[in-house]
């Protein structure tokens, strides 16, 4: 199974991929979504974990984006943020989001939570 | 969570950067309040702070980042406007939250309370924002970082409907949180800031459950909550707030009547439904229409960042090496080749033009690598400046040119200490007091501007303020009193100013000490020497002091010049050479002493021969002799007597790793193109060497040497 992930942090991309390597995903990563938009092909994710806050192109847009792209609109997508407030959480869902998780996350949750996605 | 471990350096580096992103864009913001593009990427900044430090649980870098950020939000949704004055607070605790990350990276602890005063003064914003704000603003929900957000279309579901008609009510909510809601990776913090957002909130800990120190578990939350929350949301927003704690929580919301806020009339245990991780929406869910929507609301990307990638440092400095053994090795090859070879085939020789074209190509690309922009250095200088000034009660204007500026990383990384002396130095011996400066007719704020540019293969830093100047007469009594100058030399002010730079002077209470630094003015100039730079200072009293530094670009490659004496080749690096000469032998002077001087343009320069040092044999034979004047750190000149000049080379440093040789007077070796073996001159070492052989030359006279140079 492949896994695109978006953020621009070094340090939660390092984490989120290691984490989901360790239980044998294949991971692809990029910074931001004008480049995770880029890479999209390439990687034919079968699921999208995206940060909110990042430079360029932020979550919002890039999972509008996404879900524009037929091949993508089944695609599940996993916002993984600090961002708590339900606003937000709303906003995202309603632009095709399958999930929200936060930030900080016990990576066995996070595995446990990208397999029940997947099944 | 031992298993993210591995990702803590990671994290540091980021976190480091981050912080200088951060500090560079308040700034930024400071000087002009009103623009967007600092506002947003300060917020990204602090925003990946504290999402990462939350990951690895440095609870008060999380605390401090989320004050700083929640005060960034304020700004962002327009309820608070950004002053001068306000961005100095951030920038303050900017500060302290640099050295919570420092203390989590060494594996210690902060001074207890050391966040306290910056939490309290973002705190202060705070309530003045909620004071400053009118009511019907304040009423509406608007969440941590909903800038912009009015225009967003609110869902469709009933229990989320904006609450713009309905009456503020007022809820009392006790919060119970498991003791593994941490564990979890929940804040309570965020909750506090989420319900904070609805409305009015008043909070009160209950810390009961706290347990003895010694028993304490930093994974386990203690403490329990009540809120008091006066809002127009109804309550299913509340509940929403606690939507993630709730299966390890209790939450009691009470709704209490307006007349009578103490007696509960309706009593709700707000189990709210069980927190999904993920909440799969339906096709239908989706609305297109708010795509657009939301995409208007983002600020355009503002941040000048270009990709990049990370890589440890050794498999750079192997590049480096590498580069530098291709360069010999090519040297090598051309020393080798049939000149006629070469000559007879126009081909042969265009392809060896281009290849040594690509080979410097490549040794500048990879220099680069190394290659940082001064920034980092110069946005520490700002806490340097304000903190030295509110020691002293100063008012410090510090602004800086040329951050783009680059330098190679080892550089940069040394230069620190030095620059920071200097800018301290200029604060506390250049820059007075308000009051003198009004006197003085000068603005009551003093400036130090803080410049790097580049000059050829050099880099010029420059520290410039507008103080009182040297005390010259103060200096150089000193000087004399220290037996550093002999009582009567008639020295020159630029003489006098570089003084300063004597080892011993700069313990003088009068003249640089700084309290409690411990390190003065000669350990700057040592440390710029070690860089391969020289350090010069000029002054004009009454207007100020200038301080000037010249760096090497880089240190891995050298530019030298080769010298032969007798059967051997030395070289000697450029940046201490003031000029070469070849003069007759009859030229040299004996000074009683055994100390040999020449006569230039009517100064006396001390010579130490190659030859004579090294016991190499004399070639008594020539008439003439090259003479290679060199400045040494304490600023003086000597003049090193060789058989050859024999012209400018680029040579790699390799270190020494036989003590006795750097003894002996050299920095360091180096493999020519030819395949031989030269060492590289350490001209300091030669004249300590050459002092001691003359050690019974009258001091006061090699003392006259020096000054009368100096004034050249």
């Amino acid at each position: 199974m492949r896994i695109l992930i978006v953020d621009d942090s070094p340090t939660m991309q390092d984490i989120v991929s290691m984490t989901l390597q360790s239980a044998s995903f294949q991971v692809f990563r990029a910074e931001h979504g004008v480049e995770a938009l880029a890479v999209l092909d390439v990687a034919s994710p079968d699921l999208i974990i995206t940060d909110l806050n990042m430079y360029r192109m932020d979550g919002f847009e890039f999972v509008s984006r996404v879900r524009k792209r037929p091949e993508y609109e089944f695609t599940p997508i996993l916002f993984l943020t600090t961002e708590s407030s339900e606003d937000m959480r709303l906003i995202g869902r309603d632009l095709g989001a399958t999930g929200w998780l936060l930030k900080p996350f016990v990576p066995e949750d996070l595995i446990r939570v990208v397999k029940s996605v997947l099944q | 969570m031992s298993s993210l471990e591995p990702f803590k350096a990671t994290y540091f580096q980021e976190c480091e950067e981050l912080l200088v992103s951060l500090e560079a864009h308040l700034r930024e913001l400071g000087a002009a309040p009103s623009s967007r593009e600092p506002l947003d990427a300060a917020f990204r900044a602090i925003h990946s702070i504290k999402g990462g430090a939350a990951m690895f649980q440095f609870a008060r870098m999380v605390a401090l980042a989320d004050a700083l950020e929640t005060a960034l939000d304020r700004a962002r949704s327009g309820r608070v406007a950004i002053s001068r004055s306000m961005a100095g607070r951030l920038l303050s605790a900017t500060d302290i939250l640099s050295d919570l990350a420092e203390a989590a990276r060494s594996g210690s602890e902060a001074p207890d309370g050391h966040e306290t005063a910056a939490l309290a003064a973002l705190a202060a914003l705070d309530r003045r924002a909620t004071r400053t704000t009118k009511p019907a603003q304040a009423k509406r929900r608007v969440g941590p970082t909903t800038s912009k957000r009015t225009n967003v279309p609110s869902c469709t579901e009933p229990e989320v409907a904006r609450p713009v008609a309905a009456q503020p009510a007022t809820y009392r909510i006790r919060f119970e949180p498991g003791p593994e809601l941490l564990r979890r990776g929940l804040e309570p913090i965020a909750i506090v800031r989420n319900l904070k957002a609805l409305g009015k909130l008043a909070v009160s800990a209950d810390v009961s459950g706290l347990p003895a120190f010694a028993e304490l578990d930093t994974a386990i939350l203690y403490l329990r909550w009540t809120f008091h929350l006066t809002t127009s949301a109804p309550r299913a927003t509340v509940a929403a707030v606690f939507d993630f704690a709730a299966t390890s929580a209790t939450v009691e919301i009470v709704e209490l009547p307006v007349s009578a806020p103490t007696s509960a009339s309706a009593s709700v245990s707000a189990h709210s439904p069980p927190a999904s991780p993920f909440d799969p929406p339906t096709q239908a869910d989706r609305r297109t229409n708010d795509r657009e929507n939301v995409a208007d609301r983002r600020g355009k990307g503002s941040d000048r960042r270009v990709g990049s990638i990370r890589v440890e440092l050794p498999r750079v400095e192997r590049l480096v090496d590498l580069v530098g053994e291709i360069t010999i090795a090519q040297a090598m090859v051309l020393q080798h080749l049939d000149q006629t070879l070469v000559t007879q085939n126009p081909q042969l020789f265009r392809a060896l033009t281009g290849l040594l074209k690509l080979s410097r190509t490549l040794q500048d690309s990879v220099m680069a690598i190394r290659a940082q922009p001064i920034q980092t250095i110069f946005v520490r200088m700002h806490r340097v400046a304000r903190d030295s000034a509110e020691q002293l009660g100063r008012e410090i204007e510090l602004h800086t040119s040329g951050e783009t500026t680059q330098l190679d990383k080892t550089t940069v990384e040394q230069l620190a200490d030095p620059l920071m002396h200097i800018v301290r130095n200029a604060i506390f011996h250049g820059i007075e007091c308000p009051d003198v400066r009004l006197a003085a007719g000068k603005p009551a704020q003093g400036t130090i501007r803080l410049s790097a540019r580049q000059r050829g293969s050099r880099i010029i830093v420059e520290v410039a303020d507008d103080g009182a100047g040297i005390d010259r007469e103060a200096v150089l009594s000193r000087a004399i009193a220290m037996g550093i100058v002999p009582a009567g030399a008639a020295l020159d002010d630029a003489a006098i100013d570089n003084l300063i730079f004597s080892p011993g002077l700069s313990t003088a209470k009068t003249i640089s000490d700084i309290a409690g630094r411990g390190v003065g003015m000669d350990v700057v100039h040592q440390n710029i020497r070690k860089l391969g730079g020289h350090i010069q200072i000029r002054s004009s009293c009454g207007i100020g002091t200038t301080t000037i530094i010249s760096l090497p670009m880089t240190l891995a490659v050298l530019d030298a010049m080769k010298l032969t004496c007798g059967l051997e080749t030395y070289l000697l690096p450029i940046a201490h050479i003031l000029e070469c000469m070849v003069v007759r032998r009859s030229a040299i002077l004996n000074v009683p002493g055994s100390c040999k001087v020449i006569e230039v343009r009517g100064k006396q320069i001390q010579l130490i021969s190659l030859a004579q040092r090294f016991g190499l044999p004399d070639p008594q034979q020539s008439e003439r002799v090259a003479i290679v004047l060199a400045e040494i750190d304490d600023g003086s000149v000597i003049g090193l007597v060789v058989d050859e000049v024999c012209g400018h080379q680029q040579i790699i440093v390799k270190s020494l790793r036989d003590p006795a040789l750097a003894a002996a007077g050299f920095a360091g070796g180096t493999i020519l193109g030819d395949g031989n073996v030269a060492l590289i001159l350490d001209v300091n070492q030669l004249v300590r060497g050459a002092a001691m052989a003359a050690a019974r030359t009258p001091r006061s006279m090699r003392v006259t040497f020096n000054a009368e140079f100096n004034a050249a």
